[in-house]
């Protein structure tokens, strides 16, 4: 049997592909960014400012795209759910993006060898984490899966914790104070994407719905 | 209707109908039960068009009952004020009680039923007499000759449905010279003034533009507080507005061997099945999948 | 304004060549057709006036019937006017009543049951049945035990206007919509009520104006008259004993006869008959109107 409303059916895996496509973005170019912060390769650079510019205009379609389907096609149950969550995740990942620029340009100003090993350390470790919190939190969105919230709330305690190590490494004097100056902007960041990773997971627990019985 | 007499009519086995059994409907913040339905199945003849139909209607609530065509919405309604009896051939199986008494026990008079359960329907029905007598029929068929008494309810119930300042200069006119919605505003006063516990309404918009739409939701919710009403819908956007539960009906069909009949999918409070529906036949509805 | 090329433009002027032609002969054979119908009731009209209004006055209409032989503006047809007026008035006292309640029978209760079936079987036969059967009909079980009287008469048109009446009656209840009557269940009322309340009022424009449809032609027939109320000269009032006399009778009485006298008297009666029609269907027109008042 034929299912109708084919047409808002493909506008809404059309918004789908491209957020997933933002998705991607963030999570290859938040590895990126802290890969060339701490091997001092500042082409990295280069590349993302072509990819905001990219996220810069694939923004405004996503959400102009939502606005006139929400508008014309009077959407309810998942339907709905889909399209007020894209819009509440929308500025989750374009904050994102724009945290990972900010990253990837300290490259710019620090070179590796001014970090402390201990410092060095925590920032692998952190870059490691957030990347994965991200991978999850992607991972969630797809596969509407609303347990994911729960877990990333715990592994940003990790985060919590690593945040507040590198701050007292900033802290004891190893460093120059320039360098420890931009580190704790770094660290910073990195924070920030830890809880727009968990944002994400929340918002995906409205996306969910109840469970389906089965 | 399905005709009965002539050939044999299978309908779909009990026992599908059990497998295709609704999510439990969410009694919470619920008043008292007014109506209770409990494995109601209808008959034209031999054809079950409606099949163990179970729930509650609540007091001072508004239930829509929403469903594709064909899915029995109508027929359990008019189950609920014995309307169904006026087809020939028509039967209840399964009990429907009001306030606790059987609707379909032995003693029962469907005329004081009805007395008691009111219905506006989808075609506007005003009678060919002047508004007043129009309003006025309803008590005086149960017996009231008090001119003055019946001026007061006359009054009382065309405000009531929004429509006492629009036709008070001309109660003495025919009430069949109204526009759609001020007959059915007519038909509603009408109603009202028996002063019925519960009104059942049977696509009351269906035939009426966007304003008077608006006019008799807003109506609806306005007589809320004094009465229970029931709502069949086919406007989802009308179920949300104005509704507190929703009923999902669809009609369960066996492809193989041509049988069907109506059932309740889903039934719950309307910001759940709208926002969140648990079973899939009702996501596929109210999205406008419906495969 | 349009800056669409002339060949581009839909032509909508109408139809050429066959089509309009077939469509006006159309229309002219309709137009032949309705000529045709009105010509001989023009006839008909023109000469009854013409022969009849002469003899027309206040004493025609109510001095007694005279001799055949009498010449013209002697006497009159009071008499028969008075004898149509009982007869007529009690046959629809018998055949109005009996038929509306026979037509809400057939419609409101009998539905497919086995009476409503024989009822509706038996109604349908009588309209076809030759006037002249009736007056036979009761000829026979009733003018030959109790002798000719208007009550004879009026049983007989009684028989004729009973299926007229059921009949029109059932067809305008059944125009009634059954919207009405389901408004009227729902608000709590039984079958008698929602008949009474809303249904019969509702259609009875129509039943009335079927009824007065009935008695303009009971009042013009004159076989079933014939073996009932015999026939007399004098103006009898009683309607239940003793031979009477009617407008059809006498017109048909005198139309046999040679003398100017019974024909111009003949002429005059078919004037007042075709007058008393024509007032009941004024009537009938009004009463529909009236009535008409709430359907719109």
């Amino acid at each position: 049997m034929a299912e109708h409303r084919q047409d808002l059916q493909r506008e809404l895996e059309g918004i789908e592909a491209k957020v997933i496509e933002l998705f991607a973005m963030v999570a290859e170019d938040l590895a990126r960014a802290t890969d060339a912060l701490l091997s001092g390769n500042n082409e990295v650079v280069k590349v993302l400012a072509e990819r905001e510019a990219v996220i810069e205009s694939l923004y405004p379609e996503i959400e102009e795209t939502v606005n006139r389907n929400i508008l014309l096609q009077a959407p309810v149950a998942s339907d709905l759910r889909f399209l007020l969550s894209v819009l509440r995740i929308m500025p989750e990942l374009e904050r994102s993006h724009d945290l990972v620029e900010n990253i990837a340009r300290r490259a710019d100003h620090i070179l590796s060898d001014d970090l402390s090993p201990r410092a060095r350390g925590i920032v692998e470790r952190m870059g490691e984490l957030v990347s994965d919190m991200w991978r999850q939190a992607s991972e969630a969105w797809y596969q509407r899966d609303s347990s994911a919230a729960a877990l990333l709330a715990e592994r940003d305690e990790e985060m919590d914790e690593l945040h507040a190590s590198l701050i007292a490494e900033l802290a004891s004097g190893s460093m120059t104070l320039p360098v420890a100056m931009e580190m704790t902007l770094v660290a910073r960041f990195y924070e920030r994407l830890g809880d727009h990773a968990v944002n994400v997971a929340r918002r995906v627990v409205y996306l969910a719905g109840s469970l389906p019985p089965d | 209707m399905e005709d009965s007499e002539q050939k044999v009519v299978t309908n779909l086995p009990r026992s599908e109908v059990a497998a295709a059994q609704p999510a439990q409907s969410d009694a919470s913040e619920a008043g008292t039960e007014i109506f209770g339905a409990k494995k109601v199945s209808c008959y034209y003849g031999s054809f079950r068009a409606v099949t163990d139909v179970s729930l509650q209607i609540y007091e001072h609530e508004i239930t829509a009952f929403i469903g594709p065509s064909g899915c029995g919405k109508t027929t359990v309604l008019r189950t609920l004020n014995r309307m169904n009896d006026l087809v020939s051939g028509a039967h209840v199986e399964g009990d429907v009680e009001y306030r606790g008494a059987s609707l379909y026990g032995k003693d029962v008079s469907a005329i004081a039923v009805r007395r008691r359960i009111g219905m506006v329907f989808q075609k506007p029905n005003p009678f060919p007499k002047s508004i007043y007598d129009n309003v006025a029929y309803g008590p005086r068929i149960n017996g009231e000759r008090n001119k003055g008494k019946l001026n007061e309810i006359v009054e009382r119930s065309l405000r009531q449905a929004a429509l006492w300042d629009e036709v008070k200069d001309r109660l003495n006119n025919s009430g069949l010279g109204l526009s759609g919605g001020q007959a059915q505003r007519l038909c509603i006063a009408r109603t009202l003034a028996v002063e019925p516990d519960v009104v059942l309404m049977d696509e009351p918009c269906s035939a009426l533009d966007p304003i008077a739409t608006s006019a008799i939701e807003d109506l609806m919710r306005d007589i809320k507080q004094r009465y229970t009403i029931v709502i069949v819908t086919h406007n989802m956007q009308q179920a949300t507005r104005v509704s507190d539960r929703t009923a999902f009906f669809s009609v369960l069909r066996n492809e193989e061997s041509d049988t069907r009949t109506g059932v309740l999918v889903e039934y719950g409070r309307t910001q759940q099945i709208f926002e969140d529906p648990h079973d899939d036949r009702t996501r596929a509805y109210v999205t406008g999948r419906m495969g | 304004m349009s800056v669409i090329a002339e060949q581009q433009r839909p032509d909508l002027r109408e139809p050429k060549g066959w089509r309009r032609a077939s469509n006006r002969i159309a229309t002219s054979l309709m137009v032949l057709a309705f000529v045709l119908v009105i010509i001989p009731l023009g006839f008909v009209l023109v000469t009854v006036i013409a022969k009849g209004a002469s003899a027309i006055n206040w004493s025609f209409l109510t001095s007694q019937i005279p001799s055949e032989v009498a010449p013209p503006g002697v006497g009159g047809i009071g008499p028969a006017i008075a004898g149509t007026i009982v007869i007529v008035a009690l046959a629809s006292a018998l055949a109005v009543p009996l038929g509306i309640l026979g037509a809400i029978y057939l419609n409101e209760y009998g539905g497919t049951g086995w009476l409503a079936k024989l009822i509706g079987f038996f109604s349908d036969v009588m309209t076809g049945v030759p006037s002249i059967i009736m007056g036979l009909f009761i000829f026979s079980i009733w003018v030959l035990h109790f002798g000719f009287s208007g009550l004879a008469g009026a049983f007989a048109l009684a028989c004729l206007m009973l299926p007229i009446v059921i009949r029109s009656t059932y067809e305008m209840l059944r125009l009634v919509p059954d919207s009405l009557r389901e408004g009227s269940y729902a608000l709590g009322a039984t079958k008698a009520r929602v008949t009474v309340t809303v249904v019969l009022p509702a259609a009875i424009g129509g039943i009335v104006s079927g009824a007065l449809l009935a008695i303009a032609r009971a009042a013009g027939e004159t076989a079933p008259l014939l073996f009932t109320i015999l026939t007399v000269t004098t103006v009898n009032w009683n309607v239940f004993s003793g031979p009477n006399t009617s407008l059809p009778s006498l017109i048909f009485a005198n139309a046999n006869t040679p003398y100017a006298g019974a024909q111009s008297r003949g002429w005059g009666a078919a004037l007042t008959l075709i007058a008393i029609a024509f007032i009941l269907m004024i009537v009938s027109r009004m009463i529909t109107a009236r009535f008409a008042r709430f359907q719109r």
